[in-house]
């Protein structure tokens, strides 16, 4: 969520991506903004995540002398060029936890977890391939199921091995009595 | 607004961190795992007698933390590759490497090494029992 990038028109110009932080120091509320997940440009007091900062930092800020408007080109024309922008995002490919399932099924070893961790290789196997064959919305959906795995894994093999470990310690115990 | 209460987040866990990783590391220095009983038993070998493939590995972390590098690897080697592999993935990603050779980290996390994780870790858990 606070990764969320924004874009600005300043002086008829579009600027940005930039953080929202970024953003609230730069515009006035009658600013067009556009983020991911907005069909179009809008003022910036239109938007609620935005608009909320903008009041905490005009009460801060002593107001300054608005600068006249330039005029706007059509709105529709930036719409376009940001989507292109939100797709060169995702060109990163998604992390496939790799390191996590294998330290997972390791060091938290045992009979239940062992499944969890294989089916976190699985997918973290298909993070690769997905991406490479253009399948991005697959890839990152294998990101998230190999890492949640991983964590199944890690938590599983712990628990498991905590109540073996318990157990092995009262019957140490009281064998020993 | 959340920063600073990230940053005291971030610095608690990593001090938390030192301190578990160094009562670990004197813990398993000073005690060797095999036939004692305040270690944890692996849950698979107990119910089953066979070896699971991280069995050894509490055994191969006293010998290592003890610079017994050849007795450490005969305990569980899987140990040692899982740790290399994690070594040079965390250096391939590192700031100073990953600009430079960016296709070392992606080799790493390549479909072909997964399949050679997952195939080699349940080979190894055949193979170790037979």
């Amino acid at each position: 969520m606070s990764e969320q990038k924004y874009f600005y028109i300043d002086n008829g110009q579009q600027v940005g991506p930039v953080t929202v932080e970024e953003l609230v120091s730069k515009i006035t509320p009658d600013t067009d903004i556009w983020t991911q997940g907005m069909s179009n440009w809008a003022h910036a007091s239109t938007v609620p995540e935005v608009a909320d900062l903008l009041v905490i930092g005009t009460t801060t800020i002593p107001p300054q002398p608005t600068m006249p408007t330039p005029p706007q080109p059509p709105v529709q024309q930036y719409a376009p060029t940001s989507v292109q922008y939100s797709d060169t995002t995702q060109q990163q490919k998604p992390d496939n936890y790799l390191v996590w399932s294998i330290l997972a099924t390791i060091l938290c070893c045992g009979v239940f977890s062992l499944p969890f961790g294989i089916i976190s290789i699985i997918n973290a196997t298909r993070v690769d391939t997905e991406w490479n064959s253009g399948k991005y919305d697959e890839a990152r959906q294998a990101s998230e199921k190999a890492k949640k795995f991983a964590i199944i894994t890690a938590i599983v093999g712990f628990v498991c091995n905590v109540i073996a470990f318990i157990y092995q310690l009262t019957t140490g115990v009281l064998s020993n009595l | 607004m959340n920063k600073p209460v990230k940053t005291t987040f971030k610095i608690v866990t990593a001090i938390a961190a030192i301190i578990i990783v160094a009562v670990v590391v004197v813990i398993y220095r000073d005690h060797n795992p095999a036939g004692s009983s305040m270690f944890p038993k692996c849950v698979f070998f107990t119910m089953t007698g066979y070896k699971c493939p991280g069995c050894g590995t509490q055994r191969a972390l006293h010998y290592l933390l003890n610079g017994e590098f050849r007795e450490s690897f005969r305990q569980n080697p899987m140990f040692h590759v899982g740790m290399a592999y994690v070594v040079a993935y965390y250096v391939s990603k590192s700031p100073l490497v990953y600009p430079k050779y960016p296709k070392i980290a992606d080799a790493l996390s390549s479909a072909a090494v997964c399949i050679m994780w997952l195939v080699g870790i349940i080979a190894y858990w055949i193979l170790r029992n037979v």
